[in-house]
């Protein structure tokens, strides 16, 4: 069996010691695994073809996302599919995708100049998010008109929601298929990087994941969750995250691999 | 019977994304802007009926995909290839006319030596944007774009200079072949409305890109067939949505 990893380095180039364990676990088991960084080869894309049983997406980068979706249309099996990766990638249509499946997820907002969120901003604060952007980067806050973001700050496209602002916003959910596992770690611009202390959670914020996974069509996945007086909110989906500080997360991601690639 | 028909420029306004729901039995994509095509993957979303379908031309925008999917097309197509790091690059450059894209730019460039390609560039969170590079002709003058609307496929003709690019001019004769690649390439992407471009190099057609937006410039019938194809499609979504 073949499973191929399709990587990014990451900025600044860095490891992910559940990944390589992982990898090590998959091979221990027989599987033939290879890495792949794709910005690092040079792929002949007219005569690209499947190469592996599996392939597994963890990567955030537009090659690597348009390799996945070349080798999907050639018949690959990718995890995740490229289409839930494309939805969890675009702000946009992700907040719609959690709003059809009626998962709640705080008001969202998307123009083309923050000026025209100058009504909505007087009447909620709003966080903007640049719509296809990741780990925390690019994010402002504005609580009036007058705080509202330059329109360079978002060229392409302006993606707003409202800001919870008295919200809890250390829960991290990750899930490997229908296992669903809590994390706490302070949001920061790199706590993507951290492990966090593993936590129970309450059976209304596992349904919340299980049911995110399957309105996007996730099978690795993880959550940012806001809790609020109000309940709470799904405020970012990823897909193949990191699970630092998931229980023996390399061993239960090797276990469903070896699960999804036919074993 | 009769088709109301307006026109939506998804920039004029704020969208609140918990309020979209499809109005229209039917929209016709016609832009490329980023918030049009996320706006157009949010009606779809929640069930709007739309021509071309948002992740077809989504898919067919991508050169690296479009490579891919018209080399299985039964045509000859330019080798190409992609990476993120420019060195690679460097050695296809003695191979002949190189042309290279970063990213999803619209707009390739003709690369002669190593050093236009300079360091690369990074998105705005530090990752690497992809080189989208081919080796093109450098016998091509004349080639063929074949037209589609749903089932049916025109041929214009094709003109390559390098003082003004790629003209296209006339209606003409699609060859057969030609024909069943264009739309092998857009059934492998779920298109409706779209261009492949080919040009000629001795007796030889190779296929060179997909065009999700084309302009149907050219062809006199066009007018008259989009306009039927977009109605009967409307009727058809009209029915399904039990309207």
């Amino acid at each position: 069996m073949r499973i191929r990893f399709l990587l990014e380095r990451g900025s600044p180039p860095r490891a992910n010691p559940v990944i390589e364990d992982t990898i090590r676990i998959l091979s221990d088991a027989g599987a033939e695994v290879d890495i792949s960084y794709p910005e690092e080869e040079l792929i002949g894309t007219d005569v690209l073809r499947v190469e592996a049983d599996l392939y597994l997406l963890k990567s955030d980068t537009e090659l690597s996302l348009s390799l996945a979706s070349a080798l999907e249309l050639l018949g690959a099996r990718v995890i995740n599919s490229v289409e839930a990766c494309s939805l969890c990638r675009n702000k946009i249509v992700a907040a719609t995708v959690l709003a059809e499946a009626g998962l709640p997820i705080p008001r969202s907002f998307a123009c083309s100049d923050p000026m025209q969120l100058a009504r909505i901003v007087t009447e909620m604060p709003l966080i903007f998010k640049p719509y296809r952007g990741y780990h925390g980067a690019g994010i402002r806050i504005a609580e009036g008109e007058f705080s509202l973001p330059s329109p360079g700050l978002y060229p392409d496209v302006v993606f707003a929601q409202e800001y919870l602002k008295k919200s809890r916003m250390d829960l991290k959910v990750f899930g490997i298929g229908r296992e669903v596992f809590g994390v706490r770690k302070p949001f920061s611009a790199d706590s993507f990087l951290e492990t966090g202390v593993p936590c129970e959670l309450p059976r209304e914020i596992e349904d919340l994941a299980r049911g995110t996974a399957s309105a996007f069509g996730l099978e690795l996945y993880g959550l940012d969750i806001a809790e609020s007086e109000r309940g709470a909110y799904v405020i970012d989906v990823n897909y193949f995250p990191g699970y630092r500080g998931v229980p023996e997360a390399s061993e239960r991601l090797a276990r469903f691999i070896l699960s999804a690639a036919g074993n | 019977m009769r088709a109301e028909v307006e026109t939506i420029i998804p920039e004029e306004r704020c969208w609140d994304l918990s309020q979209i729901r499809p109005s229209p039995a039917l929209y016709v994509l016609n832009s490329s802007t980023p918030l049009g095509l996320s706006l157009s993957e949010t009606l779809a979303w929640v069930g709007a009926s739309t021509i071309n379908r948002v992740g077809a031309i989504n898919l067919s925008l991508d050169r690296i995909v479009a490579s891919a999917v018209m080399a299985r097309s039964g045509i000859k197509t330019l080798s190409s290839y992609t990476t993120g790091d420019a060195a690679l690059l460097g050695g296809l450059i003695d191979r002949g006319n190189l042309r290279v894209w970063i990213g999803r730019g619209n707009v390739g460039t003709r690369v002669s030596s190593a050093s236009q390609l300079g360091g690369g560039l990074k998105d705005p969170y530090g990752l690497t944007l992809p080189y989208f590079a081919t080796v093109e002709s450098e016998r091509a003058r004349e080639g063929i774009r074949a037209s589609v609307i749903g089932k049916r496929a025109w041929g214009v003709e094709l003109s390559f200079s390098s003082a003004r690019g790629r003209e296209s001019g006339a209606e003409t004769e699609l060859p057969q072949k030609l024909s069943r690649a264009a739309f092998a390439c857009g059934d492998a992407f779920g298109l409706e409305l779209y261009s492949v471009d080919f040009f000629k190099e001795g007796t030889d057609y190779f296929a060179l890109d997909i065009d999700p937006f084309p302009e149907y410039g050219g062809i006199p019938e066009a007018p008259g067939a989009l306009s039927v194809h977009i109605f009967e499609t409307c009727v058809r979504s009209s029915c399904r949505q039990g309207r």
